[in-house]
């Protein structure tokens, strides 16, 4: 085989820098991910969920969040929000533990202490849709269907945000408790 | 099935030169006796081992999928690690020992693996489902292992990634983009011609046409100019014309240059399907815009001319054609194949900015029998058939139609009938004249 790219590298340093780009390229959402986990903040999402299967990744609940529908009567809302624009929900958590929506901002709030970060996917006339790309969990064969069953004030989602409001689904929660133990490092 | 074709060719010309004496019968028979040794048998057992490499892939796609908790993700994550690095050791290993077939499995494996590893992040983690994102990951890892160890499997799997992300990447939609989809297209191809490979040259291909839709499709997604039906046949049509013309110009250009750079086999390969695959988009194009948006109210908008991704095909297509026509001069040949390139791009193009009915049928049947002529001259059996495809096609169209009035029709189809068994008469006698000079011109010097 003609060796265009690298000529003097024997076969072992050839393949072995394939390797290497191979894991680096795996590990950079990886390592994205797990320093969002060490870094960020645990909150409570309401949810509800329903079930249908990835090709690549098998059996997912798709977590309807109760945030993603907000009323544009709240505080900073509008309805002239464009499609795909970013948007800031400041949450508060309340007295049952589950963060909820206090306003919304088009840029990151300074000194609010918890925020979710997301972007606009559709306006209507009185609601914003909001995605915040925490929709997906993921769980193991079979299970997805039985949570999609469960009345949707059951289920919740642990979710973990970090203080520019970038956030990801860390667990689920059945009746307060976890749907899988192993969910999390 | 192409193959076939092939022997079949190959047995006539045999044959033919047996009996021109420039091939001894001995050695017919032993070219005949190594195509038959060719048959594919030694590629058997490399053939069903890369099915069972593939299946290896699938097995553990549906494994992680399966998302099986008794094995905790650190040791999934940790095996997929390991993967890597064993599929690629084996792949140093076999090419170390000249097992280039092997090598070229193991890397393929190593490269699904990568994939599967990407996949396993994006379950542990809850990643929203992202094909674009995903797609380039994976692009860059399977290109990677293509360039740096000439894996062919690794670069079928960085095509199909490159065409998922060039499918998906919708609101990714900035010049910038574009530019870089142009740029992994490149780099598929300069695989493809260094390291030639059939599957791979389809492959890239499809990429090529891929990444022009998704470019076409960039202003629909962007609004503020939509694309319809006829612009869209056009961008392609004009590709297709600098596919087809792509090779026979660099020969030409070559040849006036006196520059002769080493005529690779993938080179030549690729320039060759890109020749045949642009020749049958271009009469599927011809029938298209007659058939289906050859009529007034859909022609094109000569504002349409001016966007980018049906400006700069144009450019390319007439240039190629009119440098292309003027080096021909002395090469009837490629004179011939440059005309009919020219006759079809007009024949296309006419009914878009002009509305005579009768003159954009009586081009688009010229077109498609010069194409069937030029196939039976060049001996390209793809050309002749995509040709005689578009004959019908048109034909069948017109009787449909009805151009005109159905005396006119009458009347068109008189002339055509007329026209054509005209040239028929005055080829034959002209090749009966040449074949008489030759004949003669070698009695005068035996």
């Amino acid at each position: 085989m003609s060796k265009l790219l690298l000529p003097k590298l024997s076969h072992w340093l050839r393949w072995g820098l394939v390797a290497v780009i191979q894991l680096l390229l795996i590990s950079l959402p990886l390592a994205d991910r797990l320093w969002l986990q060490f870094n960020g903040r645990e909150i409570t999402l309401a949810t509800t969920p329903i079930d249908p299967r990835d090709l690549l990744r098998g059996d997912y609940v798709i977590i309807n969040l109760e945030l993603t529908n907000l009323p544009v009567s709240l505080p900073g809302g509008s309805s002239d929000f464009q499609r795909g624009s970013e948007i800031y929900v400041e949450l508060e958590v309340d007295a049952d533990g589950i963060a909820r929506a206090k306003r919304v901002d088009r840029q990151l709030p300074k000194g609010a202490s918890l925020v979710l970060a997301g972007k606009v996917s559709r306006v209507l006339a009185d609601t914003i849709r909001i995605d915040y790309g925490l929709d997906t969990f993921f769980v193991p064969e079979g299970t997805g269907k039985a949570i999609e069953q469960l009345p949707r004030d059951r289920v919740q989602l642990v979710a973990v945000v970090d203080a520019q409001g970038n956030a990801m689904p860390l667990r689920l929660l059945i009746d307060g408790k976890p749907f899988d133990s192993d969910l999390s490092f | 099935m192409f193959d076939v074709f092939y022997k079949s060719r190959l047995k006539q010309d045999l044959e033919v030169w047996v009996g021109q004496g420039w091939v001894s019968p001995d050695g017919a028979a032993q070219i005949l006796k190594s195509q038959e040794e060719q048959d594919g048998g030694s590629k058997l057992p490399m053939a069903i081992a890369s099915i069972g490499v593939l299946c290896l892939a699938l097995a553990l796609a549906a494994f992680i999928a399966a998302n099986w908790g008794a094995i905790p993700k650190t040791l999934k994550l940790t095996s997929i690690a390991v993967g890597i690095l064993l599929s690629n050791a084996v792949a140093a290993w076999a090419s170390s020992r000249g097992r280039e077939m092997v090598s070229d499995l193991a890397t393929g494996f190593a490269t699904l693996v990568f994939v599967g590893g990407l996949s396993l992040v994006g379950q542990i983690f809850h990643l929203p489902t992202d094909w674009a994102g995903g797609a380039l990951l994976i692009t860059f890892g399977a290109l990677a292992a293509a360039w740096a160890t000439a894996s062919r499997s690794s670069l079928l799997i960085a095509i199909v990634a490159a065409a998922t992300w060039n499918i998906y990447r919708g609101d990714l939609s900035s010049s910038l983009a574009t530019l870089f989809s142009f740029v992994l297209l490149a780099a598929m191809l300069l695989h493809v011609t260094r390291y030639p490979n059939r599957l791979n040259r389809a492959a890239a291909i499809a990429l090529l046409l891929i990444t022009y839709g998704s470019w076409a499709s960039q202003y629909t997604w962007q609004g503020h100019f939509t694309l319809n039906t006829p612009e869209v046949i056009f961008g392609f049509a004009s590709l297709a014309m600098v596919m087809l013309q792509t090779g026979p110009l660099a020969e030409l250009v070559v040849k006036w240059s006196g520059y002769y750079p080493q005529k690779t086999l993938g080179r030549w390969l690729l320039l060759r399907n890109l020749q045949d695959v642009g020749m049958a988009m271009l009469v599927i194009a011809l029938v298209l815009i007659q058939t289906f948006i050859g009529t007034p109210s859909q022609s094109l908008a000569l504002a349409d001319f001016g966007l980018p991704v049906i400006f700069i095909p144009m450019i390319l297509a007439t240039l190629s054609c009119i440098v292309g026509l003027v080096l021909s001069f002395q090469t009837r040949k490629s004179l011939l194949l440059f005309a009919t390139a020219a006759l079809l791009y007009l024949a296309i193009t006419v009914p878009l900015i002009v509305t005579v009915p009768v003159l954009s049928a009586a081009l688009a049947l010229t077109a498609a029998i010069a194409v069937s002529l030029l196939g039976t001259l060049y001996r390209n059996t793809q050309w002749t058939l995509s040709g005689y495809a578009g004959v019908t096609c048109i034909l069948l169209w017109l009787l449909h139609e009805t151009v005109g009035s159905l005396l006119g029709q009458a009347a068109f189809f008189l002339i055509a009938g007329l026209l054509l068994l005209i040239m028929a008469l005055a080829s034959a006698r002209h090749f009966r004249k040449r074949r008489a000079t030759t004949t003669a011109e070698k009695g005068a010097a035996a």
